[in-house]
């Protein structure tokens, strides 16, 4: 096991790399200039251009690509991620800001996403054609194909218009209190919707399908509760493919959620990181790509470990 | 990011005076009651980007300037039409235009309680110019040759060629305490003279003050100003009718008559945001095709289609009434017949009827790129469908905003809708024809425009300086060099609660001592 956590790490390495690799590179290939953004429409003649080149030889970008990336690669190895254009700010403290909020809405919303989607799943899959059966499905279609921008304001339009309930953006106190429990609700809800069609639908196929095994019958006719045949035989084989499917939803929301960001006015980084790109911020969208990168291959890593511990017939060597 | 950040960043440039000003609050909603003002109160501020710095001299959008103008105020504003003086009591401009002596207000303190002296105007604009490290908006004061502290309330600004606009250009030059500045962490401010204290700044989040107790123009009414980031206008809509906010900034156009309706009012500034038709003239070379061009535009539709009415037609580089008016230039006004009758005559034909125009077996086909976002878009397609009216075809490439003004300002286009934010001095749009800036888009150098612009913003007396720009403004008008379109005004909306906000020709709510809420 040891030899493979080795052998993963180092193919993560190599996969993080890749990715920075070619942030660093497709960002310059695009047209358009990061110093533009810096450059005052009306800056009058010399001074505008003399700006302009003072700023590109301060950031490098008037230096070969080749020297550009070396560079990048060698304070990176250093963990020096650099500081934003725009801001002057160190992109790693803006980072260490914002992921938390991330984190927070991440967890949130796959909470919202898990509680909702996996019992629906396996209410509908033990009633296959009942009314609940039928209304859960049509639910979790819905939940698919809302947009997230059209669910969060119609949340908002609701909870904190007309009812007053709750706080219609930003970011509260810690999520333990009301304060920060209440701020969180409504982007986590919206953002957890989604997954929580996705869960319910997979859920259901996958739990309709280990029904139908003979271990089930086995277990039926050796006179087990429904309720133990149904939690402890059928639901731990039928959670495979959603663990799977849980981990990538999770790496997902771990980017950054930039819709609900924007209309919550969350400060996590799927804002940050469109701000960067608009702005052509290259130290912003390197930096914020690089924790993408590393939160998604940890999330992986994660969930071919817990296959382990879910079907203890798999064994890695 | 949308036209309003990208352009927000802008400053003193075009000018347009007389109509621009500081508009004051039109009340629409309830009457709010002529009360004495009430003090007290926390004040709800909702912006929709995050300030790019807390520190007022490193400002590079309006955002930016919106809050350091809380904490830190420039020698001179712009208000209702006219310079009044902030932190300068009075000026005196020699009669050669290139000595600017300024006398300071007495008895100014800085926040850290420091008082105001010559000597830190001084260093104030030495800091924004340093070579090592200049401001975004150092460029303003590039024509200073020399400041020197007369005495300790008098400053003598002598400049390296006389500027009747020089006034026009300090309105983004901070004043700050020089020893407050060194060794600060991006999260602290220096040390301003104004109204509020910065009390906690997050970036993408919000920004909290606290009145300034020392304040030389009296004690701030209200006690605290939050200021909130929120970057969804729909949201930001819903907390204001919600009363979680009292204030937000850049309402869409579709939605101001909504709010008006709701009981909210409308603040707007308008005039400064300049929306027009640019060509490169080294691709679009037939003049007759940009003439035509500009007679198949139709401004007024713009206007009342994509901009809900909100601006007013733009017929001449000069603003209507004032002293750089002339009524000699006729303008190009939409005349769809004219534009085929000289592409006609250009030699410019259709095949048949209803197809596209060519010249010796050449099309007739203009590249228009535009900005990825919502009016540009709209504004473009418009355009489109008005050039194919006549028989020009056109190419629309949407681009991401960073993306689009590079096309343009590198010449990877032909035609484009093209929007500018000006200064209220000189009340003429003719700087951007400088042909020698970083933002020229026409990539073609114009040695006749450059240097007659050049001479009439050096020019001190107002009558030949009038004379100057009407050549300006008859080759901008008889080589077709742009189409001008409109002046755009924008709109903040603000609580019936709150009373005595002010707006500066920038979009910058100034005066904050004396904003209230009633209770």
């Amino acid at each position: 096991v040891r030899r493979y956590l080795a052998r993963r790490l180092l193919v993560s390495f190599g996969v993080v790399l890749g990715v920075v690799t070619l942030v660093f590179v497709a960002l310059r290939s695009v047209p358009g200039d990061p110093v533009d953004m810096l450059i005052p429409a009306d800056a009058s003649g010399s001074a505008g251009i003399a700006l302009a080149q003072q700023l590109r030889a301060k950031y490098g970008f008037d230096r070969p690509l080749y020297v550009q990336y070396g560079l990048y690669l060698s304070r990176l190895a250093r963990f020096d991620l650099g500081s934003s254009i725009r801001s002057e700010r160190s992109v790693a403290e803006d980072l260490l800001e914002r992921y938390p909020a991330t984190l927070e809405l991440a967890v949130g919303s796959l909470f919202v996403a898990v509680a909702l989607g996996v019992p629906a799943g396996i209410l509908a899959a033990l009633r296959p054609n009942s009314v609940f059966n039928n209304a859960s499905m049509t639910l979790a279609l819905l939940g698919l194909s809302l947009p997230t921008f059209w669910t969060g304001l119609s949340f908002m339009l609701l909870f904190s218009l007309i009812l007053g309930w709750l706080p219609a953006s930003g970011l509260g106190g810690p999520v333990w209190s009301w304060d920060g429990l209440s701020h969180l609700l409504m982007p986590a809800v919206t953002l957890g919707i989604e997954p929580a069609g996705v869960l319910a639908r997979l859920t259901r196929s996958a739990m309709a399908e280990v029904l139908r095994e003979n271990y089930i019958r086995t277990a039926r006719a050796k006179g087990l509760a429904a309720r133990t045949i149904t939690i402890r035989h059928a639901l731990r084989n039928a959670l495979l493919p959603v663990v799977t499917v849980l981990g990538l939803q999770f790496g997902g929301l771990l980017s950054g959620a930039i819709v609900v960001e924007t209309v919550f006015a969350w400060p996590g980084i799927g804002r940050y990181l469109v701000f960067g790109i608009t702005g052509k911020d290259f130290p912003v969208v390197q930096g914020g790509v690089l924790v993408i990168a590393c939160a998604f291959v940890l999330i992986n890593l994660l969930v071919d470990v817990l296959y382990v511990v879910l079907d203890p017939r798999i064994a890695y060597t | 990011m949308t036209r309003t950040t990208r352009w927000a960043r802008v400053v003193s440039v075009l000018g347009i005076a007389a109509l621009v000003s500081a508009l004051p609050i039109v009340n629409l909603g309830p009457a709010a009651g002529e009360t004495a003002p009430q003090r007290g109160g926390t004040l709800t501020l909702s912006i929709k980007y995050s300030p790019t710095s807390i520190d007022p001299q490193k400002n590079k959008t309006i955002t930016d300037e919106q809050v350091g103008a809380l904490m830190a105020e420039p020698l001179v504003d712009w208000v209702n039409g006219s310079f009044v003086g902030v932190l300068a009591k009075s000026w005196d401009v020699s009669a050669d235009g290139k000595t600017y002596t300024f006398s300071l207000r007495p008895g100014v303190k800085f926040q850290d309680g420091a008082p105001l002296t010559a000597a830190a105007v001084k260093a104030s604009f030495e800091r924004m110019t340093d070579p090592a490290a200049p401001m975004p908006r150092g460029g303003n004061l590039a024509n200073v040759a020399s400041v020197t502290a007369v005495d300790e309330l008098t400053v003598r600004v002598s400049l390296k060629t006389p500027d009747p606009d020089f006034l026009g250009k300090l309105l983004q030059i901070d004043v700050l305490d020089p020893a407050s500045w060194k060794g600060l962490t991006p999260d602290k401010a220096p040390s301003g003279t104004g109204p509020f204290q910065l009390v906690s700044y997050v970036p993408d989040q919000r920004v909290e003050f606290k009145k300034f107790p020392g304040y030389w123009g009296g004690e701030p009414y209200l006690d605290q100003i939050v200021i909130q980031v929120v970057p969804d206008p729909a949201t930001q809509e819903i907390e204001l009718e919600s009363g979680k906010i009292d204030f937000m900034d850049y309402v869409p156009a579709k939605d101001v008559s909504r709010l008006q309706h709701e009981g909210l009012q409308k603040m707007s500034f308008g005039r400064v945001n300049w929306g027009r038709l640019v060509f490169n003239l080294k691709t679009v070379t037939d003049l007759q095709v940009r003439q035509a061009v500009c007679y198949a535009f139709d401004r007024n539709a713009v206007l009342q289609d994509a901009m809900y009415g909100l601006g007013t037609p733009q017929l001449t580089l000069a603003v209507p009434g004032t002293w750089a008016y002339s009524s000699k230039i006729t303008p190009y006004r939409y005349d769809p017949a004219r534009a085929e009758q000289i592409l006609d005559q250009a030699g410019w034909t259709a095949p048949r009827p209803g197809a596209m125009r060519q010249k010796d077996g050449k099309p007739l086909v203009l590249n228009l790129p535009t900005s990825s976002n919502g009016d540009w878009e709209i504004i473009t397609q418009m355009i489109q469908q008005m050039l194919r009216n006549v028989g020009i075809d056109s190419r629309i490439t949407t681009m991401e905003p960073n993306t689009f003004y590079d096309a343009v300002r590198t010449g990877k286009y032909d035609i484009a809708w093209f929007e500018t934010n000006a200064s209220p001095v000189p009340p003429i749009a003719a700087q951007n024809l400088d042909t020698h800036q970083y933002w020229d888009v026409m990539q073609q150098d114009l040695p006749q425009v450059d240097a007659l612009v050049e001479q009439a913003s050096a020019t001190v007396d107002q009558h030949a300086r009038a004379e100057l720009y009407l050549q300006v403004q008859t080759i901008h008008h008889d080589q077709a060099l742009e189409c001008t379109g409109a002046w755009m005004e924008q709109v903040f909306a603000v609580s019936s609660k709150v009373h005595g906000m002010v707006l500066d020709p920038l979009g910058v709510t100034i005066f904050s001592a004396r904003w209230w809420k009633s209770q």
